[in-house]
């Protein structure tokens, strides 16, 4: 409200006349416009006054005194709305008219923080107060049915009607204003509304609401473009991260990470406490990205964690505690079922086996085990977090300390986190202010990853198997007390109990990380400032396993297992070190405003691997202890180092804050590329045009932003090893050979071809974006269309076998994303108690391969799962069509009796009919059919085709938060659409392609062709045609939507917690996976085991997504 | 102001020549071919890997002793739901086409670097000529794998120096075969005799001797048809005979229970390939020779015989061609099944005989435990001194006829075969060759006699196919298989009816190889 606004001068005289007359008269005098409805009107009174030269504010409060209406002044507009009619009812016991009362109270953020120096001020009049360093306010008020307006630069002002409560709470929410929003992007910071590049950000409130341990576990779904993977649900188990689309076939397309100014290429993330971050922006387009050069081509994540603020000290305590549970388990046969299908499979044995003494029928009665239930468990996960912050104007600081832990659902894995932080800023002078920051990390994850192929590169040697085929019955002795089943003579079928295997099995990984930065920051002159940064980060992986005697790994009951008990400690050391200098000159010339940013800047990075196993360790009970007694095997030592220099400079420009000019440039020197090759040069260009201050624009009031923004601009990526441009010799093991029965010698040989050619990977990306907010940014829109190319890939390309190599790094090929991304925002309801606020994103993303190696029109990739198939490929990328799809035959149901000739009940396919790939004489009714695509009789290798699409059309989030009073509810909803998964667990679950006998069954497969059950398309038992063949039949929609999150809070008032001498508490109860809708057969459609760029969407034994529900608790003192 | 931008400049100056110092790393972890080769220790270290090639899963290690080499007519593949080059439905990517193509350059790369950096060391010249020698014989040999198997293929001499130009076309087969022969001719001069290197795993002189008769016979046969080659396979071969280092060992079986036991007997084995160990520890330098091939034993526990998958079973065409009182017969082809966790023997019917496994390697001899399911200590035969004496006497019926020398070299073979080298044996001549045989009906009596003594060897195939009758033979044996096996076995002809010529008279150039490389053509019918 203005000062004009107040000055306006009334006078006025009506005796008993509507209130609509009274508007009129003012409307007249003052040129304010009325905003009512009728209805809003139906119960006002007449009106009677006489008033003399008053402002328009004395005026309305004394109209609207009587009325059970309220108004409130917008530009030149009184909006009149119905006052909360309970309100009245509620305050009129304590506060009657004339009567002077005092009002106590506390201002707290989100976190419960006290805010200081929060304006206070009773609406319709001049009265103000400021909170102290507290937070606490109080203040005298005679006017009736007072309304209290909160106020504080970056936070929304907030009314709130006083009630009979003795001592008010009242918690501000960051600016609702997202134009004077700070986003933090490369090498500082600018003015949300002066963005000219594509920057997403990630709103920490909600992704705090997810009892998570990490925030890259929370982000799925959050941002537009930002396509988060987790592999599976194993804690600690692998993110990925692909920001519009994946430029790379064979190397990293994660994006890099700057925490607190530090780049590094793939971090620990789990390293940090999500509590900790303060802020996440995640840099999209080339005019953003340009600046971090050589890396930037796979977008940035940019996370800044908390520092302190000025004020007394706070010490904060949240805790989340919870249960997680598997969501949804497999429904396996039941023993009468799986005994029929192995009478099925085979007769005679059979009988010997399971039908000596008893019959079929009697199998009914059995209950039997169904061993996922003892695989997996209800595990409780907890977090502590315990945070102390404050300063003076001088020094500011901010110290935490946190402890997760986890049990995973499946029984003996799990994760632990131990971390500590501390930050430090120090006003040395005027000019001069330094600062630290530091992060440590202990974390552990133990558990065999479920979907880690076993030894002997068979499919029966994952976990997942051995719980869904461990026979359901006992027969004979007791399959739950043994390591293994006594009854199996299989073939080369590791049949283990994986109960007992699993809890005895050692595989845990331990990393200690630990981030230091400090940084000095110089302020030369008013226009010119001088930063200087330098940091650390060092992480040092230990990886232990030990496997006994009662694992399968080192049972001495499988003849195969000849080293024993054995065990191995490996230590992996990375270390970074990065120093950082630059200076930004800013100045304003009239509506000319310029801003400079050069810098230099070096890195540097070496890794150490060392470690070692031992074998046939004749004392397992003393575990890793014992392996100086075992025979020693592999010994672990490589080392590698790589560094980069470069130089950088920005200029932003803009003319009448209407015209904003963005360039940038980044020369990059690294290493990893030979003499010549090493300085690659990345520019990039933006403009944008805020139209919302052209004088056409302001006209239209509801608009609050509209902006056009567009850019382009080159950026690359050097994720190739150290050395890849040199050749390299090696001695691996595997290469000896023994002669005249000696131990065998090493040989050497040559394993890299070289390429002193080699040189960065280069993305060029065009970006149109659309920003729009409307209605005070009630409604926000942003909108993005983009193209990257990336040419010369640093391909590890297919050479000839001739040159006695089979890979060999090239700068070859040509790949293109188009996509567009929307978010939208909204304040979709908003009252004094009420609100309800929602983001919703979606991105379309399309990957076209445009050129390979040479003349190569295709890439085949095989995935190792299961010797059988390792040779044929499930996936390709074709020239012309996305990196990936799957591959094989297309699945045409099964052989029916009228696809052959009966002679005498011997059936031989018609010759007219194809064949399914396997000889024509061996194949019989219900066995699995495959459509002969070339049409010459018989289905081979020819035959195969594009067969399923990993890639979803659309992904995207829709987020919810609604407050009420004390209570806040968060509801999230994630999802993706149009992208296949290849669920290789059918192929050995449902249909037993492999021939197992004694392998329990999904229970779907009970369905499957028999002569008395033939209208099915599921094959017979022993009729899954050739061994190692892909089939669309295996190819389901991965298509899901998932109530992600949901989060119900509660602030204690706070009259409780003046009793509890606490400033500030709350609880809730939050919810993780909560339900997911899906066509998708498996456990989770959310998967993609071996997750690359040429493979995603692969499902084969996979830890399973727990379900988990927690109480969380916020206090601070 | 002024003042900090010269800073500035002065120390971006600065850093601009510091910086290519910065960006100048070294590698510490591998070794460069630059800095390496420089000693005798080192050139052996090279050599070990020319000759890892021959004990990989995808040459002898495992392919070419079960799926590929035994696809002719004594045996068949007995597990029907794998398709493959053993019974000739393999598509030009079959993997096991493609591996045995890529590991075959491998080596020959190796060689080829290995020869390039020969001279680098300061060492003893006798023993630089020895590792030369081994060197140039492996590459040559493998060429030899190659083109017997491709035809024509990219020959190449040196070593692949970048990742820039890749692509080599295929040289004529006649071409590839000359420089094979004059490679290991040479290398023949280098290398050292059977007697001073003692045991079968190292290249010796008579191995290339008896190698380059081998060479010589493909070549005089199809699809080359040098018929000038038979004389020098018929000098090989004597050169091998004349140098007294070489006899047939009395016990025919003792040959592969040798073989199962790490026993060498230069006198015989003059060539094997060598395989170490069951695993434990870090190399896996076994095979699965007794594995794949041997009587099947699949009990997983309790189990002291060890693992036989039992991959190939025997043809009525093999078992028939032996005379019931030819000792080797029931060594080759496994009279008995194991049964009872493998515990027990079991004689097969007399009737039964589609059902019986290859016997020649057998895991119950070996002395290494515990026994792996999947890696034996098994050595595998590339030469016997029988292949010499059989060899001779072809090459000699060719050139002379069924000369006395002729008779005189398969007889000796015949002997062992009957027991009659053994001391004290009677009746010596009871299994010799009908005396008075004219050169076709003898050269037919060889061919029978290399299958009963060479069986399972992995030399069936090309030896039909170099005599001009794989299609003609397989056809009959699939055309017997359908006639008298039991009807679960009938499918034992599917190799036979499957193969057509020209086509599987050569492997497909493998699909892959064709996509990285433009310069490729494929061969006939593929």
């Amino acid at each position: 409200m203005s000062a004009a606004t107040l000055a306006q001068k009334i006078s006025l005289s009506v005796h008993k006349v509507p209130l609509t007359t009274v508007f009129q008269q003012i409307r007249t005098q003052t040129g304010y416009d009325f905003a009512y409805t009728g209805k809003a009107l139906e119960n006002a009174s007449v009106v009677t006054l006489d008033v003399h030269n008053d402002d328009l504010k004395t005026v309305l409060d004394r109209i609207f005194a009587t009325q059970p209406l309220e108004y409130s002044i917008e530009d030149k507009l009184v909006v009149v709305s119905v006052r909360q009619p309970m309100l009245i009812d509620r305050i009129k016991p304590n506060i009657s008219q004339g009567n002077q009362m005092t009002i106590k109270g506390i201002v707290t953020d989100r976190d419960n923080l006290p805010m200081i120096g929060v304006t206070v001020k009773l609406k319709g009049a001049t009265n103000a107060v400021i909170t102290d360093i507290k937070g606490r306010f109080s203040m005298n008020i005679s006017t009736p049915n007072p309304v209290l307006i909160f106020a504080y630069i970056g936070y929304a002002t907030k009314e709130v009607a006083v009630t009979d409560k003795s001592e008010m709470h009242v918690y501000l929410e960051p600016s609702q204003n997202p134009l004077d929003e700070v986003v933090v992007v490369g090498y500082g910071t600018v003015k949300k509304a002066d963005l000219t590049g594509a920057v997403a950000q990630v709103n920490m409130a909600d992704i705090n609401k997810a009892p998570v341990v990490s925030f890259e576990d929370a982000l799925a779904g959050r941002m537009a473009g930002v396509k988060v993977a987790s592999t599976q649900g194993q804690p600690g188990a692998a993110v990925e991260i692909v920001i519009r689309g994946a430029n790379s076939l064979t190397q990293d397309n994660s994006p890099l990470y700057v925490i607190d100014g530090f780049p590094i290429e793939n971090p620990n993330n789990s390293a940090i406490n999500p509590n900790d971050i303060a802020s996440i922006e995640v840099l999209k387009d080339a005019s953003a990205t340009a600046i971090y050069g050589a890396r930037g081509a796979n977008g940035v994540i940019i996370i800044e964690t908390k520092k302190g603020k000025q004020g007394k000290a706070v010490v904060a305590y949240n805790a989340s505690v919870g249960i997680q549970q598997v969501n949804n388990k497999m429904e396996m046969m039941s023993p009468f079922e799986f005994v029929k299908l192995q009478f099925e499979l085979d007769s005679t044995t059979t009988k010997s086996q399971y039908l000596t003494g008893r019959t079929l029928d009697s199998y009914k009665s059995e209950v039997g085990y169904d061993w996922q239930d003892q695989i997996f468990r209800t595990a409780p996960m907890q977090m502590h977090t315990l945070s102390l912050s404050g300063g003076s104007d001088q020094t500011k600081y901010a110290v935490s300390g946190s402890v997760y832990d986890q049990d995973g659902i499946i029984v003996n894995s799990g994760f632990k986190r131990y971390q500590g932080r501390f930050a430090l800023d120090q006003t040395l002078s005027k000019k001069i202010k330094v600062g630290i920051n530091t992060n440590y990390s202990y974390i552990r994850t133990f558990g065999r990853v479920a979907s880690e192929v076993g030894a002997s590169g068979s499919a029966s040697s994952y976990l997942l198997y051995s719980v869904w085929g461990y026979r359901p019955i006992n027969v004979g002795g007791d399959l739950s007390g043994s390591l293994i089943d006594p009854d199996i003579d299989g073939n080369n079928d590791f049949r283990v109990n994986p109960v007992i295997s699993t809890q005895n099995e050692l595989m845990q990984r331990t990393t200690r990380s630990l981030i230091a930065n400090a940084y000095a920051n110089y302020q030369i002159s008013n226009d010119l400032t001088l930063r200087i940064t330098g940091g650390i980060s060092n992480q040092m992986l230990r990886t232990d396993q030990f496997f006994n005697s009662q694992t399968v790994q080192g049972t001495p009951l499988l003849p195969n297992n000849v080293n024993g008990s054995y065990g191995s400690v490996l230590f992996q050391e990375t270390n970074n070190w990065l120093n950082e200098n630059t200076l930004t000159w800013k100045k304003t010339y009239g509506e000319h405003r310029l801003e400079v940013l050069g810098g230099f800047t070096a890195q540097g990075r070496n890794i150490n691997n060392y470690g070692s196993q031992a074998v046939n360790v004749p004392n397992e009970s003393l575990g890793l202890s014992g392996l100086d007694e075992g025979t020693p095997s592999t010994v672990i030592s490589a080392i590698s180092q790589s560094s980069l220099a470069s130089f950088l400079s920005r200029v932003n420009y803009a003319f009448k804050n209407r015209y904003l000019l963005t360039g940038t440039i980044r020369a990059d020197g690294s290493s990893k590329f030979s003499d010549g090759h090493k300085w690659g040069y990345f520019p990039s260009g933006a403009f944008a045009w805020k139209m919302t201050d052209e004088p056409f624009m302001k006209s239209l009031r509801f608009v609050s932003q509209s902006k056009l923004r567009v850019s382009y601009g080159l950026t690359g990526n050097n994720r190739v090893t150290d050395f890849a441009y040199l050749a390299s010799l090696n001695l691996p093991a595997l290469n000896s050979y023994s002669f005249n029965n000696a131990t065998p010698g090493k040989g050497v040989i040559p394993v890299t071809l070289p390429n002193s050619e080699l040189k960065w990977e280069t993305t060029t990306q065009l970006d149109f974006g659309y920003d729009l907010s409307l209605f005070s940014n009630r409604i926000s829109i942003i909108a993005d269309v983009y193209q990257k190319t990336t040419h010369d890939l640093l391909l590890n390309a297919n050479v000839p076998y001739s040159t006695g190599y089979a890979t060999a790094y090239r700068n070859i090929g040509k790949i293109q994303n188009k996509g567009l991304e929307l978010t939208l925002n909204t304040v979709n309801i908003k009252t004094a108690k009420f609100s309800w606020n929602s983001n919703f994103n979606i991105s379309f993303n399309r990957n076209k391969l445009l050129a390979l190696n040479d003349n190569q029109d295709n890439l085949q990739t095989p995935i190792v799962w299961e010797t059988a198939f390792s040779t044929n490929p499930l996936y390709i990328a074709t020239v012309g069509g996305p990196a990936a799809s799957f591959y094989g035959y297309q699945w045409d149901g099964v052989y029916q009796y009228d696809d052959f000739n009966n002679s005498n009940g011997v059936y031989t396919l018609k010759s007219d009919v194809t064949t399914n790939g396997a000889t024509r004489s061996s194949i019989k009714p219900g066995d699995i059919k495959y459509k002969d695509l070339n049409g010459d009789g018989l289905v081979d290798a020819n035959d195969r085709t594009v067969i399923g699409n990993p890639i979803p059309k659309h992904t995207g989030g829709f987020s919810n938060n609604f407050t009420y009073k004390n209570f806040d509810l968060n509801v999230f909803f994630q999802w993706s659409y149009g992208n296949d998964v290849f669920n290789a667990n059918r192929i050995i679950f449902e249909g037993n392609a492999l021939g197992y006998r004694n392998l329990n069954q999904y229970a779907s497969y009970t369905e499957r062709w028999t002569p008395a059950n033939q209208s099915t398309t599921l094959a017979r038992i022993g009729g899954a045609g050739p061994k190692g063949v892909y089939s669309s039949n295996d190819v389901e929609d991965g298509s899901f939507l998932r109530l992600k999150t949901v989060s119900l809070g509660y602030r204690l008032p706070a009259s409780f917690l003046k009793v509890m001498k606490i400033s500030a508490a709350s609880f809730s109860v939050s919810a993780q996976n909560l339900i997911t809708w899906t066509k998708y057969s498996g456990m989770d459609p959310e998967v993609s085991v071996q997750n690359t760029a040429l493979t995603p969407g692969f499902d084969y034994s996979a830890y399973p997504r727990a379900r988990t529900i927690s109480l969380d608790l916020k206090v601070s003192f | 102001m002024k003042k900090i931008f010269y800073l500035l400049i002065v120390s971006l100056t600065f850093c601009v020549s510091s910086c290519k110092k910065f960006l100048e790393t070294t590698p510490t972890d591998f070794l460069s071919p630059v800095n390496y080769y420089d000693t005798e220790v080192q050139l052996n270290y090279a050599l070990n890997g020319i000759y890892d090639i021959l004990g990989q899963r995808g040459v002898y290690g495992d392919a070419l002793i079960s799926r590929m080499g035994t696809e002719a007519d004594e045996g068949f593949y007995a597990v029907t739901t794998f398709n493959g080059p053993q019974i000739y439905n393999h598509s030009t990517s079959d993997a096991y086409v493609t591996t045995l193509w890529q590991l075959l350059y491998s080596g020959i790369n190796r060689a080829n670097v290995l020869i390039e950096n020969i001279n680098k060391p300061v060492m003893d010249e006798n023993k630089r000529t020895v590792i030369l020698g081994q060197a140039k014989f492996l590459r040559a040999y493998y060429y030899f794998l190659l083109v017997s198997n491709w035809g024509d293929v990219p020959l190449i001499m040196t070593a692949t120096a970048s990742a820039g130009n890749t692509s080599i076309a295929r040289s004529p087969a006649v071409d590839v075969y000359n420089t094979i022969i004059s490679e290991m001719t040479a290398a023949e001069g280098m290398v050292e005799t059977a007697t001073k290197v003692g045991f079968g795993g190292r290249i010796n002189r008579s191995a290339i001797d008896g190698v380059l008769a081998r060479v010589c016979l493909y070549m005089a046969g199809n699809p080359i048809k040098d018929v000038t080659k038979y004389k020098e396979a018929q000098a090989w071969t004597l050169k091998i005979i004349n140098s007294g280092e070489h006899s047939l060992n009395p016990s025919f079986q003792q040959v592969f229970i040798n073989y199962s036991q790490d026993l060498y007997d230069i006198k015989e084995s003059i060539w094997e390939v060598e395989f170490w160990g069951n695993t434990a520890g870090i190399y896996r330098e076994g095979g699965r020779v007794g594995i794949n091939t041997g009587v099947a034993n699949s009990w997983t526990t309790a189990n002291t015989v060890g693992y036989v998958y039992g991959f190939i079973q025997t043809t009525a065409r093999l078992f028939n061609s032996y005379a019931s009182t030819d000792l080797r017969r029931d060594w080759a082809i496994a009279p008995w099944r194991f049964v009872t966790q493998g515990t027990v023997r079991q004689n097969w019917s007399a009737t039964q005989i589609y059902e019986r496994y290859c016997g020649k390697w057998r895991r119950e001899y070996e002395l290494v435990t515990p026994k792996s399911t999947n890696d034996s200590p098994e050595n595998f035969p590339l030469l016997r001194y029988a292949d010499v004496l059989l060899m001779y006497a072809e090459a000699e019926n060719q050139v002379n006829g069924p000369t006395a020398a002729a008779y005189n070299a398969i007889n000796q073979v015949r002997r062992r075969a009957y027991g009659k080298l053994v001391a004290g044996a009677t009746n010596v001549t009871a299994g010799d060759v009908p005396a008075g045989l004219g050169q076709t009906a003898f050269a037919d009596y060889i061919k029978a006699e290399r299958s009963r003594e060479l069986c399972y060897e992995g030399l069936r195939k090309p030896d039909l196919i170099r005599w001009g009758i794989l299609g003609s033979t397989m056809k009959s044996v699939a055309a017997e298989i359908t006639a008298g096996a039991p009807a679960v076995l009938k499918y034992a002809a599917t190799a036979g009816n499957n193969l057509t010529e020209p086509r599987h008279l050569l492997l497909p150039v493998p699909a892959y190889e064709l996509g990285v490389n433009p310069l490729l053509t494929q061969n006939l019918n593929w």
